[in-house]
């Protein structure tokens, strides 16, 4: 019952969103970007797709400047 | 080595791609001018601002091009460098669900927005709406020194140059040194990608 979470092991916790775990893990979400298992989330889907048990979420921060 | 037939199948390969650049700042203008001079043979460039006397400690524009909207200015300065190059320009600001349709006839996009959250949104919808589409991110470009944090992050076909300890840009200078060192990474993945499928390289 874990999930992996920018290659740590994290625990699953059952019907946690996109959302509370960018909380869980202290993400500011206006600024990443999120996969699991390879596919892009939107952000309008952060509050409603859970974390599958097992999956692979990759969080990728973006800082401004460019 | 490369040879002779080696080196011919680059420049031709090279000649025959194209690569859409998402704003054309400090990130942007640096990459497409290397890119202009590599050989590529199309680039569409994307953006909605001016020239301004600020922004050149880092972008590649000149004082007598203050004013001039950015597109028109690169252009002519990709023209002077390499007039082979077909430049594609749009004047425009790119607006979330609709950020796509520059980059519809490309090979590999280029990401060099400013606002952090911009980038986000864009590296979303592009991943999205054209999932086989190579997209060579920046993140971190602010700030002086810590050149040796920066890093190459793969996710499929994203691909992020970032220094996740850079301050942003709000906090600190950007200037041409450090931001050429991500804009020149960028160029440099474009052209690894685009020789990985004609393995050449």
């Amino acid at each position: 019952m874990s999930i992996n979470v920018n290659s740590t092991t994290q625990a699953w916790v059952q019907n946690e969103t996109v959302k509370t775990l960018l909380i869980r893990m202290n993400y500011v979400f206006p600024l990443v970007v999120v996969k699991i298992d390879g596919e892009v989330i939107p952000k309008s889907q952060y509050a409603t797709i859970e974390i599958p048990d097992g999956s692979t979420v990759e969080v990728i921060h973006l800082i401004s400047g460019g | 080595m490369m040879s002779k037939s080696d080196i011919d199948k680059v420049r031709e390969k090279l000649a025959n791609s194209s690569v859409g650049i998402a704003g054309i700042g400090g990130l942007g203008s640096n990459a497409a001018m290397a890119l202009a001079r590599a050989g590529i043979g199309r680039l569409v460039i994307v953006d909605f601002d001016n020239v301004e006397e600020s922004n050149l400690n880092r972008q590649a524009y000149t004082v007598d091009q203050v004013g001039m909207r950015k597109t028109e200015a690169l252009m002519q300065n990709i023209n002077k460098a390499n007039p082979a190059v077909d430049v594609t320009a749009f004047f425009m600001e790119l607006e979330p669900g609709q950020m796509d349709y520059p980059f519809s006839s490309v090979d590999i996009v280029v990401e060099a927005l400013d606002k952090a959250d911009t980038k986000a949104l864009f590296i979303e919808e592009i991943s999205m709406k054209y999932p086989d589409k190579p997209i060579i991110a920046a993140s971190g470009v602010a700030g002086v020194g810590g050149t040796e944090r920066i890093r190459l992050k793969r996710s499929g076909n994203l691909y992020l140059v970032h220094d996740d300890d850079a301050p942003s840009c709000d906090e600190s200078v950007v200037l041409a040194p450090r931001v050429g060192l991500f804009a020149h990474w960028q160029a440099s993945l474009v052209i690894e990608i685009l020789l990985e499928c004609e393995n050449v390289n």
